[in-house]
């Protein structure tokens, strides 16, 4: 039917429908152009790192983009300001052909035990990679004095993990830049759990579970030993909530907690949690976790 | 963070608390009777009953212990087990005696 042969009650209804349907257009217009500027500002922002400058703000977006070979100047001044402008979780710099990535932004700010509060702004760094491989955490499979007590941790019974993987971090960073902050860490086992805790000066350590998974896996039994295996480190890295495939590196590395007397609990090549004897060097792998600053 | 151990028997001990460690310089002789252990500090006081020593990992060479407290479900396993180690000794020594082995 030709609009001229609408009937005419119903063409004023019709025009009227016309009118709004080119109004819906000239707004579906607007909004694309509207959609178009937010896009903009949004990578104007992610490049330009003009965004809110805070911890929770860039804790909340991952991005993944390769920073180049060193860490800048103006890097490292947005890490010791607080703005962190530039950098976002996933980040990472290639150095010495290891990708060091960005796990989270001032994750031990306002920790620590009385006298030693961290109030340093910093980065959380996690290799993609480990620094050494077929270590063990005892030359038997003991867990007595909790992960202090270990072989790795104290470097004893010709235990070179700790040592490898420190000689890695600062070689990359720089000693200067690697944060010491205090993390509570296990140093007693009771009736096949841990069983005390004391704060510590750490520049890196193996990671727990709960940074790695969000909660206790291998450890996870007791509640009383799983709290002294969490300490104060007692979030998820923002890295592994918001990209979960980076916690599977296809190789096995340790992670601190104390799973019974005889076990340390890992993450293995398939990417679970597991806990297997501290002598096990087919498990070996040391991924740490450490800060950098100004 | 500076506390004062005092157990049941008198003996005092002025010791450096870290988490729910304490630390003192060297070693020192523990009372037998850890019954009743009272750690004081300048913010509070804590009484361990039927406390239980466990001495922790040195990073320093100095002595870091802690104390836990035996609850009466495991005082009472601990009671069983240390009766049942005495009669299968008691059982052994018999059987020596027996069959000369």
């Amino acid at each position: 039917m030709a609009v001229s042969t609408i009937p005419q009650p119903v063409k004023p209804l019709v025009d009227s429908l016309g009118a709004r349907v080119g109004n819906l257009e000239t707004g579906a217009t607007g909004l694309g152009t509207r959609v178009g500027n937010l896009e903009t500002v949004i990578n104007n922002f992610l490049i330009d790192g003009s965004l809110p400058g805070s911890a929770g703000f860039h804790n909340s977006i991952f991005r993944g983009k390769s920073l180049g070979g060193s860490v800048t100047e103006a890097q490292y001044a947005a890490i010791g300001a607080g703005t962190f402008d530039g950098l976002f979780i996933g980040d990472y710099w290639t150095i010495n052909n290891v990708n060091w990535r960005i796990a989270a932004f001032d994750y031990w700010l306002n920790h620590g035990d009385e006298g030693h509060v961290c109030q340093t702004h910093h980065a959380v760094i996690v290799p993609d990679t480990c620094l050494a491989t077929s270590c063990e955490m005892n030359s038997t499979d003991i867990t007595t004095g909790g992960y202090v007590g270990s072989d790795y941790y104290t470097a004893s019974n010709s235990n070179t993990g700790k040592a490898t993987a420190g000689a890695a971090i600062t070689g990359a960073f720089g000693a200067e830049h690697i944060l010491t902050h205090r993390e509570l860490l296990t140093n007693a086992i009771t009736d096949n759990l841990a069983s005390a805790w004391s704060w510590y000066d750490c520049m890196f350590e193996l990671m727990n579970e709960n940074m790695v998974f969000g909660s206790s896996r291998g450890g996870g039994r007791p509640q009383i030993g799983i709290n002294y295996n969490i300490g104060n480190s007692n979030a998820q890295f923002q890295l592994f909530v918001f990209s979960p495939n980076y916690i599977s590196i296809q190789a096995p590395y340790w992670t601190r907690d104390i799973n019974n007397e005889h076990n340390f609990t890992n993450v293995n090549a398939g990417g679970e949690g597991n806990a297997v004897g501290a002598s096990d060097t087919t498990v070996g792998g040391i991924r740490p976790e450490f800060a950098i600053k100004a | 963070m500076e506390v004062t151990i005092i157990f049941k028997d008198g003996t005092e001990m002025a010791a450096e608390k870290n988490g729910t460690c304490f630390i003192l310089p060297q070693k020192p002789a523990f009372p037998d009777d850890l019954s009743e252990v009272t750690v004081e500090s300048g913010e509070d006081t804590r009484v361990y009953r039927n406390a239980v020593l466990t001495e922790c990992a040195s990073v320093d060479g100095r002595c870091w212990f802690t104390f836990t407290e035996e609850s009466a479900l495991e005082k009472t396993i601990r009671e069983l087990r240390e009766a049942n180690d005495m009669l299968t000794e008691c059982i052994l020594e018999m059987s020596e005696m027996i069959y000369g082995e």
